[in-house]
């Protein structure tokens, strides 16, 4: 027992050191900015670059913005399919994992062609258009986290018997969907959200080649220009995501509790 | 003579290629407690479905208090349902979730609470309304369940075996209590059941299922002790099948096993010769001391069961297994294993004789 013990910690720790070190290494040399010793000289720099503040609060925008239109996209569909299609589920499964066979450059390309300034619908003519169309294409990018999320978490109810017991009591789908099934699948929905906000934060095709000032092109433009500052942002990249994943641990905690007692 | 509130009316319902429901007729009197008792998949859940209006009747009608409402939504038909699973919404509290149907209804706030505050007495639980559903047993998540189905004052309440998830006690003293509240609202009930116990227990009538038809309506003593069908024989209480042969049919003599008795009972029809089977309820058998002017078999006992207050014995008769049930005497011992002793019945006792 104590040699199996021992054994599981050596591969533990092989595993922390693969995931680690880099990271360590990252952190160490984006504090190395000096050669007298460490300094935190390469995190005040990218603070105060206002491309930084700017790159960032616009991916921060987008992302809500993405997450919403996710959302109310999302949920209404996995909620149906559940309700009146399960048999349709495995399709619906496949459809919303296209997103990850398909490369982003592939879809990108097709949403330029679809909506440039002389087609049907000119997204691309207007800066607000372009907005949009980028949240379009990140909703279809995060499609396959968030259904997925939102779908686990309906697995977590009896949706059918939840439903059918507050229709009898007169509420609308509408009522239902956001007052019954929306809270006991809040938790996750959220964390669809969080993982929505990591996969925008960092994204580099589409904002790139829509032309937009997001965060994913700001970090590869620093990158190719600096030195130390690339690691600072990798670093702080790093942080917001994790901050993120404990956000979805911590709120996993409010999730409505099961009930099925017999006593 | 009470009035006739519901009426199915030559109800069928198909999925698919599959008839679960076909021509069924039935109706329900105002304020009455019938059960609708049959085995898994005999369509007493779907019945139960198309009345709530969550299912439509593939070919038949529906009326309520003389209006049809085949074609009506669920929460156009006035009637609270309690369900299996107690189906309580996770995220409110015992309170909001009585009022539920209150607030949808937008009954006034002042009003809500008062009648969601009568509602937690009604089911005794008056404390605990900032109570959240894990808190709560499962006997208490349904009495909850059970409020939030009343709180709006339905026409009818429809009850898809409310007590299966529960534990055996909870569901003995749960059933009564949904029957004490039923009585004191004096509100049609409509209880969905596979267990005949709980059927036979509470209900004003009892409506017996089978493979999607109705094997036979009446009040539980009719249905317990006067079996319209073999099926109804068979699934309502225990039941003894005594293979015998009509050894002479003028004479009215039947053998069972080595044996032979006379038997009034015994339709004019049968034949010398003719295999017939004799169905008696466990407790119309009793052991025989002495003199006896009924129907006596000699019978080895094989097994003793103690059911509190109820001793089931199970006797051979030649091949054939029987149980008899025997009150619980402290004052005599039961019967042993091995033991030879003789079992006797009365004519009038046979529920039915059958080739």
């Amino acid at each position: 027992m104590r040699g199996n013990r021992f054994w599981s910690w050596v591969v533990f720790g092989l595993g922390a050191a693969y995931f680690l070190l880099p990271l360590l290494a990252t952190l160490e040399f984006s504090l190395s900015i000096r050669r007298d010793g460490y300094t935190l000289d390469a995190y005040r720099n990218v603070f105060a670059d206002p491309g930084f503040q700017q790159t960032f609060s616009y991916s921060l925008i987008i992302g809500l913005c993405t997450i919403i239109v996710g959302i109310v996209i999302i949920m209404p569909a996995a909620y149906f399919v559940r309700l009146r299609m399960p048999q349709i589920r495995p399709v619906v499964e496949f459809l919303t994992l296209m997103p990850l066979i398909i490369p982003p450059i592939i879809l990108v390309f097709g949403y330029i062609r679809l909506y440039n300034s002389s087609s049907f619908l000119p997204l691309t003519g207007s800066v607000m258009g372009t907005n949009i169309l980028l949240t379009l294409g990140y909703v279809a990018l995060a499609m396959p986290y968030m259904y997925r999320a939102i779908d686990t978490g309906l697995r977590t109810i009896d949706v059918q018997t939840l439903t059918e017991a507050a229709t009898i009591l007169g509420a609308s789908r509408l009522r239902i969907l956001t007052r019954i099934i929306f809270p006991n699948v809040i938790t996750a929905v959220l964390s669809g959200a969080f993982l929505t906000l990591a996969i925008v934060m960092g994204e580099f095709v589409l904002a790139s080649l829509l032309n937009r000032p997001g965060f994913g092109p700001y970090m590869q433009n620093i990158g190719a220009n600096r030195a130390y500052e690339p690691s600072a942002l990798a670093i702080i990249s790093f942080v917001f995501t994790w901050s993120a994943m404990v956000a979805i641990q911590l709120l996993a905690r409010f999730a409505p509790k099961s009930s099925a007692r017999k006593d | 003579m009470a009035e006739e509130f519901l009426n199915l009316e030559a109800i069928t319902k198909t999925f698919g290629t599959n008839t679960v429901i076909k021509d069924l007729d039935l109706s329900f009197n105002s304020g009455e407690f019938v059960s609708l008792l049959g085995p898994s998949g005999c369509g007493k859940t779907t019945v139960l479905r198309m009345i709530a209006g969550f299912e439509k009747p593939t070919k038949g009608r529906i009326f309520a208090d003389g209006r049809e409402i085949t074609h009506l939504k669920p929460s156009q038909r006035n009637v609270g349902m309690v369900f299996q699973s107690y189906a309580l919404f996770p995220n409110l509290n015992v309170r909001d979730n009585i009022g539920f149907g209150l607030k949808v209804a937008g009954v006034p706030r002042a009003k809500a609470r008062e009648r969601v505050a009568e509602m937690l007495e009604l089911i005794g639980l008056p404390d605990l309304g900032r109570r959240y559903a894990f808190e709560l047993s499962g006997g208490q998540q349904q009495r909850v369940a059970l409020a939030r189905a009343l709180a709006p004052s339905p026409r009818m309440l429809l009850l898809d075996e409310p007590l299966s998830a529960l534990d055996a006690k909870i569901r003995v003293s749960l059933r009564e209590q949904i029957r004490n509240i039923q009585r004191e609202l004096g509100i049609t009930t409509i209880f969905v059941t596979h267990d005949q116990e709980e059927a036979l227990s509470i209900s004003d009538r009892i409506v017996v299922m089978n493979a999607g038809h109705i094997e036979q309506v009446g009040a539980p003593f009719e249905v317990y002790n006067r079996p319209a069908t073999p099926f109804v024989a068979n699934f309502v209480g225990t039941l003894n099948r005594v293979e015998a042969r009509v050894k002479n049919a003028a004479a009215q003599e039947v053998a069972i096993g080595e044996q032979s008795v006379v038997l009034k009972k015994l339709p004019a029809t049968v034949r010398d010769g003719e295999p017939i089977v004799l169905a008696l309820r466990p407790e119309a058998l009793n052991l025989v001391n002495g003199a006896d002017d009924g129907i006596c078999l000699n019978a080895r006992v094989e097994a003793v069961s103690f059911l509190g207050s109820v001793i089931r014995v199970g006797v051979a008769v030649g091949d054939t297994r029987l149980h008899v049930d025997l009150f619980n005497d402290r004052r005599s011992a039961p019967p042993q294993p091995g033991e030879t002793l003789r079992v006797g019945f009365k004519d009038e006792d046979v529920i039915s004789v059958t080739a």
